[in-house]
């Protein structure tokens, strides 16, 4: 019997590449092969909660919203780390060129307004209503000094004699002599502090959050505007709104207070977890860096400050205290350490003090020249963010400093 | 079930792509279940497409001199 033998259909010869292509590959390359996919899988599902961040948030470039969203989803300690590094690689160098002029800070930049209260304290004398107490001036730490250093000019144009917020600038470290610090003086007679919050932070759930910006209709008694401390998450602390725990209040930790009616404190929190009856609202953040006058022991690295860039490494930093009057003091200067910054407040007069943001995207100071939100300007000319910043809605929450009720401007 | 031993390179290495990919996967769901958050997982994995990409650049850019020679 015979047979048929099924003739193999003919093959095309292989050329030298398609027998490379068809060669086991090495295990190493498999390996590479499957990181590679366990990677653009990890990215595709991080990009669905990156992109409606970043596309989503305002008022932020989108380098800053990434940092924010990273920080936002577990990665607070990456971007620590790789901010200090950044930090530690553009150290600036002391000594350099002494400065010749100050920037020109508040009303006085636009017409020539300044407050003359060059020595000692501006406590006024004679008969009539009390004194209207006004800070001394701040003495200089570099001889010789400059035509203005240390003088505090008004903040608004066209004030009356009692002006509500006085702005000066100081350089503020010997080492260091080309630096500025900005410091801004708000009257507690004349002003109340409302904490506002932004469209991301404090983060939900939150009542009455508000529009992230200062209301049209408080516009009119708008005197400053500064930034509101680090995010909860970072700090670690507490918050109080309208009178209701938002995040828990830790014991021991600085604590700007708002009280109804509209007073203000800078306070050592010891009320634990609970809501005293006249607090409208508290945010806290960190350690006090001053208090009852004196520089808090710690201010070099450790646990307690969180975890944020060292408290060596010079940065934007900003803080606010209080004088021994009750009068609130913010501060704010590029390459301060939280040493350097407390020594700031102390020298303009603070005797309680809680740091607040640190980097050039989260320090902001604005004052109001005019009334309504008008002519608004940043406490220092080199302030990275528009002076604009509050009047449209922001990521961050805010204080807001208004003229009471009935205050002439 | 299963799978045929022999057979051709092809199916081989369609089979073993498919096994890596599956693999990848796994990792990729088990880091994110593991890490502290989307941000840390989205960071180390786009440092290290950046690295593998790169990887794959400079391979193909050595054999291409070796080609070239």
């Amino acid at each position: 019997m015979a047979t048929a033998t099924p003739t193999p259909p003919p093959t095309r010869p292989r050329s030298p590449r398609s027998h490379r292509r068809l060669r086991r590959l090495p295990l190493w390359r498999r390996a590479r092969r499957t990181v590679l996919i366990a990677c653009v899988f990890c990215l595709a599902v991080a990009a669905l909660s990156w992109l409606p961040a970043v596309t989503g948030s305002r008022n932020l470039s989108i380098t800053v919203a990434s940092v924010e969203w990273l920080r936002s989803h577990g990665g607070n300690p990456i971007a620590s780390q790789i901010e200090n590094w950044y930090y530690e690689l553009n150290e600036p160098e002391k000594g350099g060129p002494a400065l010749t002029s100050l920037p020109q800070v508040g009303g006085a930049a636009v017409e020539s307004g300044e407050k003359s209260n060059g020595e000692g304290e501006g406590e006024g004398e004679g008969e009539g209503p009390p004194p209207h107490y006004e800070p001394a001036a701040v003495k200089p730490l570099i001889q010789p000094k400059l035509p203005g250093e240390g003088v505090w000019k008004k903040a608004g144009a066209k004030v009356g004699p009692e002006p509500p917020a006085l702005l000066t600038t100081f350089r503020s470290d010997p080492e260091y002599p080309q630096f500025v610090a900005g410091v801004a003086w708000l009257d507690h007679t004349r002003t109340e502090l409302q904490y506002m919050p932004g469209l991301a932070e404090p983060p939900e759930p939150l009542e009455d959050r508000g529009s992230g910006e200062v209301p049209p209709e408080m516009r009119k008694r708008l005197v400053a505007t500064f930034n509101g401390g680090f995010p909860l998450e970072t700090s670690n602390a507490g918050l109080i709104y309208r009178g209701k725990i938002k995040e828990t209040m830790v014991n021991g930790i600085a604590t700007v207070v708002g009280y109804h009616g509209g007073g203000f404190n800078i306070v050592r929190w010891n009320h634990g977890n609970t809501v005293p009856k006249n607090v409208w609202f508290a945010k806290q953040n960190l350690p006090p860096i001053i208090y009852e006058g004196k520089l808090n022991p710690n201010l070099s690295d450790g646990p307690e400050w969180g975890e944020t860039v060292n408290n060596a490494t010079r940065v934007w930093r900003s803080g606010l205290g209080i004088d021994a009057h009750g009068n609130l003091m913010y501060a704010a200067a590029n390459y301060q350490t939280v040493e350097s910054l407390a020594k700031v407040l102390q020298r303009a007069g603070a005797v309680r003090a809680i740091e607040l943001d640190i980097n050039e995207d989260w320090t902001s100071f604005i004052s109001y020249r005019h009334p309504g939100g008008l002519d608004p300007s940043n406490l220092l000319p080199e302030m990275f963010r528009s002076p604009e910043r509050y009047l449209v809605p922001d990521e961050r929450d805010f204080f807001a400093v208004y003229l009471k009720p009935g205050q002439p401007w | 079930m299963r799978l045929p031993r022999n057979v051709s390179p092809a199916a081989a290495e369609r089979r073993a792509l498919l096994f890596d990919a599956l693999l990848g996967l796994l990792i990729g769901i088990s880091a994110i279940i593991v890490a502290a958050g989307i941000g840390v997982v989205g960071f180390i994995a786009l440092l290290g497409l950046l690295l593998v990409v790169l990887w794959y650049v400079i391979e193909g850019g050595l054999r291409r001199r070796q080609r070239r020679r």
